[in-house]
């Protein structure tokens, strides 16, 4: 006798609840920018004419010289010390190995800052100018303007080239130098045909951050006092409160950095998958008498990037204690010490990390389990902050706070909110290749032993992908704690957090105020990045 | 004793046109094990998964403990089956302990029962080990005792020794064979290692191009393969065809008595090369083109003048040499007739 079927459809696509959250995720992220454009294009012709006639020309010219310069030198450090490190003889290269990746620990715009109070009006410099040689300031030797923003942004940006290579090299195989060596091919000509190809994609990604992130920069460029996009946005709208201007070169922004993704898709394109079944390391490449130039070379670029500045960042704070109006600014003052400026970093930043994880996982889970236009259109979506700088998202939610949300604007959740939609795509890319190597047959495993989609969620996926969601939290944390242009621009009245902190006293060259909270900054930097560090190095070992 | 599972007129299509598995009808009694051979590709795997719950079956019905659980379009989920899978790539959850992967499918936890099954595959003293601190042949009998930890009746095995080195996979073959009779479980074993499929197997069902070749004991599957492909998969047959004479068959080998009663006119024969015997002789009709030793045989290929090319395989103490004519000697019980029942 036959029975009848007790059975349901199984789901060809994802369940509703899931492409709702989703979906409203996706939504919420893709509003402000769609919103900024639609004001941009409000804007009457005046203004639009009249930017395009004064501003437009030297903006682009400085903006697209100042991203293509510090790329291309980046890149070039980055490659040379990840090649010193990984694949010479250089001596002590286990030390340096880890060091050349430390100035991460140091945000683009505090690197700007120690720079200042060295060579910037009232540095270190031009006080023993005067007081030793009794010299007046002389303004040509200051450190500011163009090649001083370049200098900064290339010693603090190199770090994303340097591991990201420093990582394809240590996972490329002996066999393919020595099969290129086989085949009668020098040293030279093994580098140039196929180290350096194997290193495209690496260089690649590499090249991209440090690219967009020259683009989006708005602390060193207005500290070291550079005309870009972001600056001239920042005093179109603080110095002649016009919003419709910002909105234009806002649009016109997006648009450059549109360009560059689309850019570096076309060339990204085809991957290089490399075949690694007994994978053995390579052998150094002897430097000869290169080495001690080269071991130079290395102790230079850290002595740049990394011991001045800390040092600088160290003196300083000693100053600021010993200093009694430093001392009462910075450490005492009853009312916004660095402690509430700690306090309200620390809180910005974990209150964005925990959302944008939560939120990050729908749209994850979406896009790798039910692939398909639905989930692709909100991946898309989702990921556009990546391309944005935190001064145009800011600002798109200053536009939308003013006209629809006014009980929030001016309150802290609107940093809180840019924050999540400038760095959601970070925990988005980490969450979708830790979902991608979860296999289906551990959730059918669990299926056919009689565990319900939601209890297999809870005790198969969930714990498996526990560790990318804390390293996905970790680095929204840290972009977070170090945000600057949005704080500036959305914060409650006297609302400090630590960026803020840093930044105030230095435009106003008051560096003994500034610096304590750098040196803070930088330390509290230094805990979810040697996570995240110590995570990355355990998943290569692998 | 009844079937546990019954499989009618099963069809699967995926996108494209391309048919994965056609008119699929099968049944597995309790405790029985039932091997499934065939290429990769043919559509073996899917089957499994229409089985466990996985998949949507286009059309045909499976009756698993006499209710209905998949027909077209509408299916039970995996989880209200109760049906063991273990998985090729083993698929064990490597947040958990050993005793914890055993006892997933154990509602309410049940400790006694998790020391049970790793007394059986014998792996006590692993118990609190993770995944990864445990060989691959471990992994495997943990994979094994997981599925069965829920007692099901029925556990699925798809390619589970796939992923294993030769000695281990023969050890293991034996041990897996004792365990599932042991708890009289029912199996279903994929493979396409058909000398897994014959050792392991009550009845055997082969399986090309999504559809089930032939579906009996190990013992006829050989004796009596059904068509070509089954005797090429399961022995490496050489074949022959044979027409009838008034007084016996007619074949490229001379004419041949054959012990046939049919009516068939024309004949297909398979001949496995262990049968083959070879003589030795001047104006014998076919030429030695190619031997390899194997340690107790040698193999040869053998060519008939008509171009045609058998294989054999001969004990080392008879030896023949490359560019040798050769007759080939043949009882007539060493000739199988496809199809013919």
């Amino acid at each position: 006798m036959r029975n009848i079927v007790e059975a349901r459809p199984i789901p060809r696509t994802a369940p509703l609840p899931l492409r709702l959250a989703a979906g409203g995720v996706a939504a919420l992220l893709g509003l402000p920018l769609v919103y900024l454009l639609v004001r941009s294009l409000e804007a009457d012709q005046a203004t639009w004419s009249s930017l395009f006639a004064t501003q437009l020309a030297p903006l682009l010219i400085t903006t697209f010289s100042l991203a293509v310069t510090v790329t291309t030198l980046a890149v070039a450090l980055g490659v040379g010390l990840a090649f010193l490190v990984e694949r010479t003889d250089l001596p002590g290269r286990g030390l340096w190995r880890v060091l050349c990746a430390m100035p991460l620990v140091i945000p683009p715009y505090v690197g700007a800052f120690c720079y200042l109070t060295l060579l910037g009006p009232q540095g270190l410099l031009e006080q023993w100018l005067a007081t030793q040689l009794g010299v007046a300031a002389i303004p040509q030797v200051r450190l500011i303007g163009f090649p001083a923003a370049v200098l900064v942004l290339v010693l603090f940006t190199y770090p994303f080239v340097y591991l990201l290579v420093g990582a394809q090299l240590r996972g490329t195989d002996r066999s393919l130098i020595e099969a290129a060596r086989a085949c009668g091919q020098g040293a030279w000509q093994t580098f140039w045909r196929v180290t350096l190809p194997l290193m495209r994609p690496a260089i690649g990604a590499g090249g991209l951050l440090v690219g967009l992130y020259a683009l989006a920069d708005f602390g060193v460029v207005s500290l070291l006092r550079v005309e870009t996009f972001t600056a001239a946005i920042y005093t179109q709208l603080t110095t002649r409160y016009d919003r419709s201007g910002a909105a234009v070169l806002s649009a016109v922004l997006i648009l450059i950095a549109f360009m560059v993704l689309w850019a570096e898709q076309r060339l990204q394109g085809r991957r290089v998958a490399q075949l690694r079944s007994a994978w053995r390391p390579s052998l150094p490449v002897p430097l000869g008498v290169w080495r001690l130039p080269a071991l130079g070379a290395v102790v230079g670029v850290l002595g740049l990037s990394l011991f001045l500045p800390m040092g600088l960042l160290i003196a300083w704070t000693i100053e600021s204690l010993t200093d009694e109006s430093a001392m009462a600014a910075v450490w005492t003052a009853s009312y916004n010490n660095i402690w509430s400026g700690l306090f309200n970093s620390l809180g910005v930043a974990m209150a964005a990390a925990t959302i944008a994880a939560i939120a990050a996982l729908p749209v994850a889970l979406w896009s790798v389990r039910y692939p398909g236009v639905g989930a692709n259109f909100a991946y898309r979506i989702s990921q556009l902050g990546y391309a944005l700088p935190g001064l145009v998202v800011a600002l798109s939610l200053v536009f939308l706070g003013n006209r629809y949300l006014g009980w929030l604007y001016g309150t802290v959740a609107m940093v809180v909110i840019a924050c999540i939609v400038r760095f959601l795509p970070e925990a988005l890319q980490g969450l979708r290749s830790a979902l991608a190597q979860i296999s289906p047959s551990l959730e059918e495993a669990s299926r056919s032993l009689g565990h319900r989609p939601f209890s297999t969620w809870c005790r198969v996926v969930f714990p498996l992908l526990w560790p990318s969601l804390l390293a996905a939290w970790s680095l929204v944390f840290l972009s977070s704690l170090r945000e600057l242009p949005a704080t500036l621009l959305l914060r409650p009245a006297g609302f400090d957090t630590l960026s803020v902190r840093i930044w105030i006293p230095a435009s106003e060259s008051i560096y003994s105020h500034a610096a304590p909270a750098a040196l803070l900054l930088v330390l509290t930097s230094l805990v979810p990045l040697s996570f995240l560090f110590v995570r990355a190095r355990a998943g290569e070992g692998r | 004793m009844g079937s546990v599972l019954e499989v009618e007129d099963l069809g699967k299509h995926y996108a494209r046109g391309q048919s994965a598995l056609q008119d699929v009808t099968f049944a597995v009694e309790a405790g029985e094990i039932l091997t499934v051979l065939g290429p990769s590709g043919c559509g073996k795997t899917t089957l499994l998964r229409l089985i466990a719950g996985f998949e949507v079956p286009d059309c045909g019905v499976i009756r698993f403990g006499g209710r209905v659980v998949a027909q077209r379009g509408s299916v039970l989920p995996a989880e209200e089956r109760g049906i063991g899978m273990v998985f090729q790539d083993f698929a064990l959850f490597p947040h958990l302990s050993v005793a914890q992967n055993i006892g997933f499918g154990l509602r309410p936890s049940a400790p006694k029962r998790v020391d049970e099954l790793l007394e059986l595959i014998g792996l006590l003293p692993e118990r609190d080990r993770f995944i990864h601190q445990i060989s691959g042949g471990q992994q495997q009998r943990v994979a094994l005792a997981r599925a069965l930890a829920p007692a099901p009746a029925l556990v699925l095995l798809d390619e589970p020794f796939s992923n294993l080195d030769l000695s281990e996979r023969l050890r293991l073959r034996e041990e897996v064979k004792n365990i599932l009779k042991q708890t009289a479980t029912a199996a279903i074993f994929v493979t396409h290692d058909c000398s897994e499929a014959l050792s392991l197997g009550d009845r055997v069902a082969v399986i090309d191009h999504g559809q089930i070749q032939q579906w009996d004991t190990p013992e006829q599957v050989y004796r009596a393969p059904r068509n070509r492909f089954v005797a090429q998969f399961i022995g490496r047959a050489n074949f022959l065809e044979a027409r009838r004479t008034a007084t016996g068959w007619q074949t490229e080998l001379g004419d041949l008595d054959l012990d046939y009663r049919g009516p068939l006119a024309q004949l297909d024969l398979a001949v496995y090369p262990e049968s083959v015997r070879l003589v030795c002789d001047e104006c014998g009709p076919v030429e030695v083109r190619d031997r390899s030793f194997l340690g107790r045989d040698y193999h040869y290929k053998l060519r008939f003048p008509s171009g045609r090319v058998w294989q054999a395989q001969i004990p080392q103490n008879e030896t023949f040499s490359i560019g040798q004519r050769v007759r080939i000697v043949l009882p007539k019980e060493q000739f199988v007739v496809l199809g013919s029942h």
